[in-house]
C-alpha cells in the first residue's frame, strides 16, 4: 500500500491522496494521469490491467486502487 | 416529426405520457417501446429495418457472449479468445450497416440513411462491449434490449447513454411523478427558447456567409464563422434540453451533453465540456483499449529505453489520440472537412499536452498565476480562436472553401466593409438573437457557479413560479423564428 500512495502522490501532487474517495469524480486523475498510473501499478506490482478495469469505481480512492490490485495479483 | 416542432412536445409527447400512464405498470415499458418505433417509422420510414437489424445484431452477440461467460464451458485465454471472435462478429456487423449507409458515398454509392444511425450504433457497441468485459449482464429480452437502442427522445441526437445507467429507469414503469413532468416541460421550453429564438434566427447569416463567401470581406466571415458557432452550441445543446426533459417526464435520467463549454481552460477541457458523451464514448472506447494494447505498450517500452520515462509517457496516450480524433471526425461523416476537423484537435491536444509543463515552469518563472487575469483572458482569446477555426472547417461545404475562408480572413480582413455587409437578416432579428444569447450566457454562469436555476423558480411562491414560465412560453410564442418569412431549420446534429 506504501509503494502505491508513493506513486499516487508523484502522480498528483499536492493532492491528500491517502484519503481521497474522488479521484476520478473530482477530475484529480485525468485519462492521461490513469494511463501513466497503470502503466506504473503494471511494472510495480506485475499484474496486467485491462481497459475492463478502467472504471472510476476502481480508481477512485487508493483503497479501491488497492483492492484492485490484490484481485489482479490474485488471478494472475 | 422533430424535437423543435410543436407537434412533438404539445402531440406526440402528450400523447405517449397518457398512454404510458394508463397502461399497468409492468407494460409500461412496451408503451415506450411502441412509441419509439412509430417515432422512428415517422421520421425513417421502411429504413426501420436497419435499426431492427442493429438490435438483432446486438441482442443476439449479448446472448452468446452472456451464455459462453455463464456455462462454464472454456475457461482462461480459450475463452477470452472465444468471447473476443463474437464481439469482433457483432461489432463489424453493426458497424458494416453504418459504414454501407453513411460511407459508401466516398465510392460514389450514395444512400439515405436512416436518421440517428451514428447514435444508436455507438449504443450497440458500448452495450457488447460492456456485456464483453462483464460490467453488465446481457438482457434476456429481446424487446427490452430494443427499448435500450431505440429509446424515442434520444434517437435522433443523443446522448449517447449507457445501458448501466438507463436500462433500469427504462423498464420500472414508475409513474410520472408531477415534479419530474414540470422540471421536464421546463427543460423542454429551454430548449425551444435556445433553438427558436437564437440558433434559428442567425441560420439564414450562417448560410449566406458559408455558402457564397467570397462575396464577403474577412471581418463579415469572421461574423459569419462565430455565428455558426453560437447557432451550432444553441441548437446542440438546445436538443439536448428538449431530449434530457423528455427523458425526465418518464423518470429516465439521461446523461448531460453540454456543460458550459465557452467557459472551459484549454482545448481538452473544451471536449469535455461538448458532446460529453461522444467523448466520454471514445475514452471508454477507443483512448483507453488502444493506450493498454500490446503493441502499444511495446512501443512505449522502446521509447522509454532511449529517451526515458519523461518521453515515453506520451507514446501510448499520443497513439490513442490519434485514434479517437480519426473516429470523431470520421463519425460526423465521410468529407475531407470532416477527417480535417479531428485532426486538427489531434493536433491542438497532442501540442497542449507536451507543453503543460514547460509552459507551467514559464509562468512560475514569469510570477503569473493560472487564476490570474492576463493568463484568464490570454487563455480565452487562445481558446476562441481555436473553436471558432475549427467550427469554420467543421461547416465549410469542402476543405478548399474553409481555407479559401482563413485567407480572406487573414488578407482582406476590412473591417469598415462589416458595417456595409448584408447578412440576408434584419436588425431585428441580430437585436433578439444577441439579447437571448446574453440570457444564455448568464445562465451558464450561474450554471458554472452551482447555482440551479429550476430549483430556485422552484422555490418562489406559485405566481412568480408560473408567472415565469408563462412568460418563457410567450416569448417563445411571439419572438420564436416561425411562421411567415420563416423557413423550419432541420436540426444540424441529427445529420451526422
Amino acid at each position: 500500500m506504501e509503494k502505491l500512495l508513493e506513486i499516487l502522490e508523484e502522480i498528483a501532487p499536492g493532492e491528500d491522496v491517502k484519503n481521497c474517495t474522488t479521484l476520478i469524480d473530482d477530475h484529480i486523475l485525468d485519462s492521461f494521469a490513469i494511463l501513466t498510473l497503470v502503466s506504473e501499478l503494471e511494472e510495480e506490482f506485475e499484474i496486467e490491467v485491462s481497459p475492463a478495469e478502467l472504471i472510476p469505481d476502481n480508481f477512485n480512492s487508493a483503497a479501491a486502487l488497492w483492492d484492485m490490485i490484490c484481485r489482479l495479483k490474485e488471478e494472475g | 416529426m422533430s424535437y423543435h416542432l410543436l407537434t412533438y412536445s404539445l402531440i406526440f409527447l402528450p400523447a405517449v405520457m397518457l398512454l404510458y400512464q394508463l397502461a399497468p405498470e409492468k407494460y409500461r415499458w412496451s408503451v415506450l417501446l411502441a412509441a419509439d418505433y412509430v417515432f422512428f417509422w415517422m421520421i425513417s420510414k421502411k429504413l426501420i429495418i436497419c435499426l431492427l437489424a442493429s438490435t438483432v445484431i446486438t441482442y443476439v452477440t449479448g446472448r452468446v457472449l452472456g451464455f459462453v461467460t455463464e456455462s462454464g464451458k472454456v475457461k482462461g485465454k480459450k475463452l477470452t479468445a472465444r468471447k473476443r471472435i463474437i464481439l469482433a462478429c457483432g461489432i463489424c456487423l453493426t458497424l458494416g450497416l453504418l459504414i454501407v449507409y453513411k460511407y459508401l458515398r466516398v465510392f460514389g454509392i450514395s444512400l439515405i440513411a436512416p436518421i440517428g444511425i451514428s447514435y444508436y450504433t455507438l449504443q450497440t457497441i458500448s452495450y457488447m462491449m460492456d456485456v464483453y468485459r462483464c460490467t453488465i449482464k446481457a438482457e434476456k429480452k429481446f424487446a427490452k434490449t430494443a427499448l435500450y437502442l431505440s429509446f424515442f427522445p434520444q434517437l435522433m441526437e443523443g446522448p449517447i447513454s449507457r445501458f448501466s445507467d438507463v436500462a433500469e429507469a427504462l423498464y420500472s414503469g414508475k409513474q410520472i411523478e408531477f415534479e419530474n413532468l414540470v422540471f421536464g416541460y421546463q427543460r423542454i421550453i429551454w430548449g425551444l427558447f435556445k433553438k427558436m429564438l437564437i440558433a434559428d434566427r442567425i441560420a439564414p447569416m450562417v448560410g449566406k456567409v458559408f455558402n457564397s463567401y467570397e462575396s464577403y470581406a474577412g471581418s463579415a466571415i469572421a461574423i459569419g464563422v462565430i455565428c455558426f458557432t453560437i447557432q451550432l452550441y444553441m441548437e446542440f445543446s438546445g436538443c439536448m434540453d428538449i431530449v434530457i426533459g423528455s427523458g425526465q417526464i418518464f423518470g429516465v435520467k439521461l446523461p448531460e451533453n453540454f456543460r458550459q463549454p465557452f467557459f472551459a481552460k484549454s482545448a481538452s477541457d473544451f471536449w469535455r465540456r461538448w458532446h460529453i458523451t461522444l467523448g466520454a464514448w471514445l475514452k471508454d472506447y477507443v483512448f483507453y483499449p488502444v493506450s493498454l494494447a500490446k503493441p502499444v505498450k511495446k512501443i512505449g517500452k522502446k521509447v522509454k529505453g532511449i529517451w526515458g520515462i519523461n518521453v515515453s509517457k506520451f507514446v501510448a496516450p499520443t497513439i490513442a489520440l490519434f485514434f479517437v480524433w480519426l473516429s470523431n471526425g470520421i463519425w460526423h461523416g465521410a468529407g475531407w472537412t470532416y477527417l480535417f476537423y479531428g485532426m486538427y484537435y489531434f493536433v491542438i491536444i497532442f501540442l497542449e499536452n507536451i507543453l503543460e509543463n514547460p509552459a507551467a515552469k514559464l509562468m512560475e518563472r514569469m510570477k503569473l498565476s493560472q487564476e490570474g487575469m492576463p493568463v484568464k483572458l490570454l487563455r480565452g482569446i487562445k481558446l476562441f480562436f481555436i473553436v471558432n477555426i475549427g467550427e469554420m472547417f467543421f461547416r465549410a461545404p469542402t476543405l478548399s472553401q474553409g481555407f479559401g475562408m482563413l485567407g480572406r480572413m487573414l488578407t482582406s480582413f476590412n473591417l469598415s466593409a462589416l458595417f456595409e455587409t448584408n447578412f440576408g437578416v434584419d436588425g431585428y432579428d441580430i437585436i433578439l438573437a444577441v439579447v437571448c444569447f446574453a440570457i444564455v450566457m448568464v445562465v451558464d454562469v450561474l450554471h458554472e457557479k452551482g447555482i440551479s436555476i429550476r430549483q430556485r423558480i422552484a422555490s418562489q411562491r406559485l405566481a412568480v413560479r408560473w408567472g415565469f414560465w408563462y412568460a418563457a412560453i410567450l416569448c417563445i410564442v411571439i419572438f420564436g423564428a416561425y411562421g411567415a418569412g420563416y423557413t423550419v431549420v432541420d436540426m444540424i446534429y441529427a445529420a451526422y
